[in-house]
């Protein structure tokens, strides 16, 4: 299976000084569905800007689809991140953009679509996951639960390669979070190559989520 | 410390302020130039809603403070115009004042309250809330999604309000000119037209362009500042005030001093 994400002696420390990773060598393969746990503050978030290119590490290599992101213009960072699908912990919906538009902006933004089919595409996914509110309604007062639909639509509607959820699950009762894995599971399966990332603070959060393995975050490093 | 380093340390700051601008713009518009079609419709709607949020719906501020203007310097005009030759000379007092300065100065200001805080509050809270970190993750540059479109459209109108600001002052001016057939409307707007220059309608221009520019700039650049504290969107938004008032004011100099020394 090819390797999509490869960490190589990553070392990497905060702004404040404080040294996250030492050492680190993670890979990651398509088709796989991997969890990440770690404590508070252990790095999770960190670890996952780091992917994204949107900090950088001090020592050590990350390459994404086999390139080093190091080595790439913001252009074609872009292009890649672009396909990878990531839903935050406190869903970070662009609260100046109605329910629909945010669904719709990645299709927007980076495809050439025809306007209809956007808005049909985002409708769908919002539909089929159960979001039955006003879809030309702003998203600032809708509760969290609902916010996770969205952010999950959103990250869903360009069909990336990768998907990274940060701490989905948390705040949400047991019927929500198992509708949401659902949602996860049904989509991981509609591609073969996918590779889709759980993370989260503890093993117990990801007792209901279906995983090849699980990856730890510990004294500096991914064991 | 003495007056010439003080002095020294203003011209320092407002240069650094102003290299800092220029670059945060010329580095915004290039996202946009470069790989133009990546995005275009995105874009678009947003320069559509900065345009109708920062023009359009500052239209009855303006209509008010500008035929308000207008009234207050034709009654200060015609005060003292018996003492110096005539009502020919309300028309060259409009332009010179109205045109010249204050239009494009008064827009500005109203661009910096209404809209210009708006932004900088809208970006720092999309700051607090991880929705710039969520465009980044998507693949979407928000130099390019969210400042370009804001200082474009703040751009388009200023330019619009100032326009629309010197007409109105003008008209409301007549309203009391006119007032008691003190002057008919031909000659009033004969007078206004006599005086204005090519060279007054081209610095009026461009100095509405130009303060659009540094205002949308300005408001962006400080509410991508703040951090994760939701207590700095009120710091940012007031420094963005200051700091737009300033320029405005500053490079409304510069660009008088072009013009019209």
């Amino acid at each position: 299976m090819a390797k999509l994400i490869e960490l190589k002696s990553l070392y990497y420390k905060t702004e404040n000084g404080v040294a996250l990773f030492e050492e680190v060598d993670a890979e990651f393969h398509e088709g796989e569905r991997v969890g990440i746990i770690g404590l508070l503050g252990s790095g999770k978030t960190d670890l996952l800007r780091l992917i994204l290119g949107l900090e950088k590490p001090q020592m050590g290599r990350i390459y994404l689809f086999d390139k080093d992101i190091e080595s790439l213009k913001r252009s074609e960072l872009d292009r890649l991140r672009r396909e990878i699908g990531v839903v935050f912990e406190n869903a970070a919906v662009i609260s100046n953009l109605k329910v629909i538009e945010n669904v719709m902006l990645p299709l927007q933004y980076h495809t050439n679509l025809t306007s209809d089919s956007i808005m049909e595409r985002a409708f769908f996914l919002l539909s089929h996951m159960g979001y039955k509110g006003d879809i030309w309604t702003l998203p600032g007062p809708l509760p969290s639960y609902t916010k996770k639909v969205i952010a999950l639509a959103r990250a869903m509607a360009i069909d990336p390669v990768i998907m990274i959820y940060d701490r989905l699950l948390e705040g949400l009762d047991s019927h929500q979070s198992l509708q949401l894995l659902g949602f996860i599971d049904e989509f991981h399966k509609s591609r073969s190559d996918r590779l889709s990332i759980m993370i989260a603070n503890d093993e117990r959060d990801l007792k209901d989520v279906r995983l090849d393995r699980i990856l730890g975050i510990e004294n500096r490093r991914i064991v | 410390m003495s007056i010439f380093r003080y002095l020294g340390s203003i011209v320092l700051s407002f240069l650094n302020d102003l290299y800092e601008i220029g670059g945060f713009v010329t580095s915004s518009i290039n996202s946009l130039l470069f790989n133009f079609a990546t995005g275009r419709r995105a874009i678009s709607s947003i320069i559509y809603k900065q345009v109708y949020f920062t023009g359009i719906e500052a239209f009855s501020i303006i209509s008010w403070i500008a035929a308000i203007l207008g009234i207050i310097i034709v009654t200060q005009v015609i005060s003292i115009l018996p003492f110096f030759g005539g009502e020919r000379l309300i028309g060259k007092i409009l332009v010179w004042v109205v045109i010249r300065e204050l239009g494009p100065v008064f827009a500005g200001i109203i661009v910096i309250a209404r809209s210009g805080t708006a932004m900088a509050a809208e970006l720092g809270s999309m700051q607090v809330n991880n929705e710039i970190t969520a465009l980044e993750a998507m693949g979407i540059d928000p130099k390019r999604y969210l400042v370009a479109p804001r200082v474009i459209g703040t751009a388009i109108s200023a330019l619009v309000l100032t326009f629309y600001f010197e007409v109105i002052a003008i008209l409301g001016g007549y309203l009391l000119a006119g007032f008691g057939k003190r002057i008919t409307f031909g000659v009033y707007v004969a007078s206004v037209l006599e005086t204005m220059g090519f060279m007054d309608i081209i610095a009026s221009l461009l100095k509405s362009v130009v303060f659009g520019l540094i205002i949308g700039a300005v408001a962006t650049l400080h509410g991508l500042r703040v951090g994760k504290s939701i207590t700095q969107i009120p710091q940012q938004t007031t420094k963005a005030v200051i700091s737009s008032l300033f320029l405005v004011f500053v490079v409304d100099g510069i660009i008088t001093a072009m013009f019209f020394m």
